[in-house]
């Protein structure tokens, strides 16, 4: 049998020259780590020698870098390289859940058609695919509609209608929408067949169930990449400037081919760069702790630990 | 006899493997038939096929006179249903699973009302009420408001009768609706389709419960290796099977 305290056998008696604080935790010394000390004064040592050679360069003129921070030009960059972003992440999410919904698709040819876009934009670089769509009019000088070998009902100048915004929108957009596919098809995938399968049997058409059903779950597992996504799209937005787009990066670089501050400009560009994106992912910190909390208490649905702890 | 499910000559396959070899089966409006079966006999395969959640090779399946996933033009001609059409058939039977499938982004008041608000567009407030009442009818009035996740295997399993039978049925069908309960969730869920079998809707239930079987079943199918190789009065079935194989499943079931 077991006495009163529940523990069987002899209590330890307490050794003698052991130190104990005033609640009664052992209170010992830590012993030198040298490995461990070394790398941190070697890190400490190298960052101190470049921030100071950076914060004393003649070179690097940080009054420029703060005259130019709020400059009109480089805010509306700023919004413009949002602009791009959001709208590009909008516009490559309906587009990626289209294609996804494809690739479900009875038809072989709507599912090969998807699977093809997806491996075109992958494989096409993002570079290749704004300047391609900045020089549209090269391939069609208009752009319109009508019956091929008649003439267009209506018609527009592809130059006039394909400006440096639009042809950095497009890009971003077709080829965000490529990735965008694959999550949402992820998210897709990670709904039980059963969930289809109950909505079927209560008289859904498949489209419906899609809509009302699985997507509604899918979007705890999608949201969480499309915030990655959306932070590196927010980044990729900088290839925009080579065509122009009228972004951030293009703003600075019309501004230091005038001054030559190039350094200085750039770090104005890097500066907003890294706001943005401190802010974005802090965002998704949080929304992807919440996401996670809504997806177990979703899952365990029907598991035998939650049937026994909502019991008792 | 005017079958409400008739199954004439049904063959299925997966691949290569053919799982149901010429199953022949009909059920009167009102009947209660318990499908028993070893594992892997094609229970699950053929209800699946009534309700249209797989294709049938060969044969048909009429479900109240109409062959299930086909239509029929004024000439009589035969035609492929488009997935409307068979959205629309489906709706005529009712589909209770073995692992529950509520979609656990909505309550349980929410799982019951999705098909009449959103399949046969009701009115909210006319189909919150019969959602509460069909909840109320199978014991659950107290817990319309929470979700799968806080419901017990047994309430989970009432919840999905209650939803399976929001756009008023005439065909209920189960497949084996207490295998995936811990043993004493059992009873409750075994008790409100008791109750249902009383109200004279149709049910056909695959389950592993001979004494359920017996207590509720009008007749009592048993199927083997894609066949049914008995089929009858559940108590002829149960006490005298007419083929060998029959007895030898029986008498290790108890
Ligand atoms: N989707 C599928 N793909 C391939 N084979 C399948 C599929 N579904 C079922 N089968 C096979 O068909 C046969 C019949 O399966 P079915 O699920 O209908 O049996 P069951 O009688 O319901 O068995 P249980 O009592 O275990 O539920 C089995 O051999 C099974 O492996
Ligand atoms: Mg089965």
């Amino acid at each position: 049998m077991t006495d009163a305290t529940g523990l069987a056998g002899p209590t330890p008696s307490p050794s003698p020259g052991i130190p104990l604080d005033a609640r009664g935790v052992v209170t010992a010394r830590r012993p030198v780590n040298w490995p461990r000390l070394i790398a941190t004064l070697a890190v400490l040592a190298i960052s101190a020698a470049l921030a100071v050679s950076i914060g004393t360069n003649e070179n690097l003129h940080w009054d420029i870098v703060g005259t130019y921070l709020f400059h009109p030009q480089i805010l509306i960059g700023v919004v413009v390289t949002l602009q791009l972003s959001i709208a590009s992440v909008a516009f490559a999410f309906c587009l990626g859940v289209l294609l996804a919904a494809m690739q479900q698709s009875k038809s072989p040819l709507l599912r090969i058609m998807a699977g093809f876009y997806v491996w075109f934009f992958r494989a096409l670089p993002l570079v290749v695919q704004l300047i391609l769509w900045f020089n549209l009019a090269l391939l069609f000088p208009v752009l319109g509609l009508g019956i091929p070998g008649t003439p267009l009902f209506v018609g527009w100048d592809t130059n006039a209608l394909i400006t440096p915004f639009v042809a950095a929108l497009l890009g971003l957009a077709l080829h965000e929408a490529a990735y965008m596919a694959e999550i949402v098809r992820g998210g897709i995938l990670s709904v039980p067949d059963g969930q289809t399968e109950a909505a079927l049997s209560i008289g859904m058409t498949p489209g419906k169930a899609l809509r009302r059903i699985v997507l509604p779950q899918a979007i705890r597992v999608i949201i969480p990449p499309v915030g990655n996504q959306f932070i590196m799209l927010l980044k990729a937005s900088a290839l925009v400037s080579i065509i122009g787009g009228g972004d951030l990066l293009t703003k600075a670089q019309n501004i230091y081919s005038l001054n030559y501050e190039v350094i200085a400009l750039l770090i104005v560009a890097s500066i907003w760069y890294m706001a943005i994106i401190s802010i974005t992912s802090t965002g998704q910190y949080f929304l992807e702790k919440r996401m996670s909390r809504s997806t177990r208490a979703a899952t365990v649905q029907g598991g035998p630990a939650i049937r026994a702890s909502a019991e008792v | 006899m005017n079958a409400i499910i008739d199954i004439h000559k049904l063959k299925k396959s997966f691949g290569a493997v053919e799982v149901l070899h010429d199953v022949s089966l009909s059920v009167s409006p009102g009947e209660v038939l318990c499908v028993l079966g070893p594992s892997g006999s094609g229970k699950t395969t053929m209800l699946r096929c009534i309700n249209q959640l797989e294709t049938i090779d060969a044969g048909y399946i009429l479900v109240e006179g109409e062959p299930a996933g086909f239509t029929r033009d004024h000439q009589g001609g035969v035609w492929l249903a488009t997935e409307a059409e068979r959205a629309a058939q489906r709706r005529k039977t009712g589909m209770v699973f073995q692992g529950f499938n509520l979609f656990p982004h909505l309550t349980a008041l929410g799982n019951v009302m999705e098909a009449p608000v959103h399949v046969l567009h009701r009115p909210r407030a006319e189909a919150r009420q019969q959602a509460l009442d069909l909840l109320a009818s199978v014991g659950l009035a107290d817990h319309a408001h929470k979700y799968p996740a806080h419901l017990s295997g047994g309430q989970q399993q009432r919840v999905a009768i209650a939803r399976a039978l929001a756009c008023d049925p005439r065909i209920l069908l189960f497949d084996e609706p207490t295998s995936a309960l811990d043993p004493e969730w059992v009873g409750e869920v075994l008790g409100a389709m008791r109750d249902l079998a009383k109200t004279g809707i149709t049910m056909v239930i695959v389950t592993h419960e001979v004494g359920f079987a017996r207590d509720v079943a009008d007749r009592v199918a048993i199927m083997a290796d894609g066949e049914i190789i008995d089929c009858g009065p559940a108590e002829r079935v149960l006490d005298h099977p007419a083929t060998a194989r029959a007895e030898a499943f029986l008498r290790r079931r108890h």
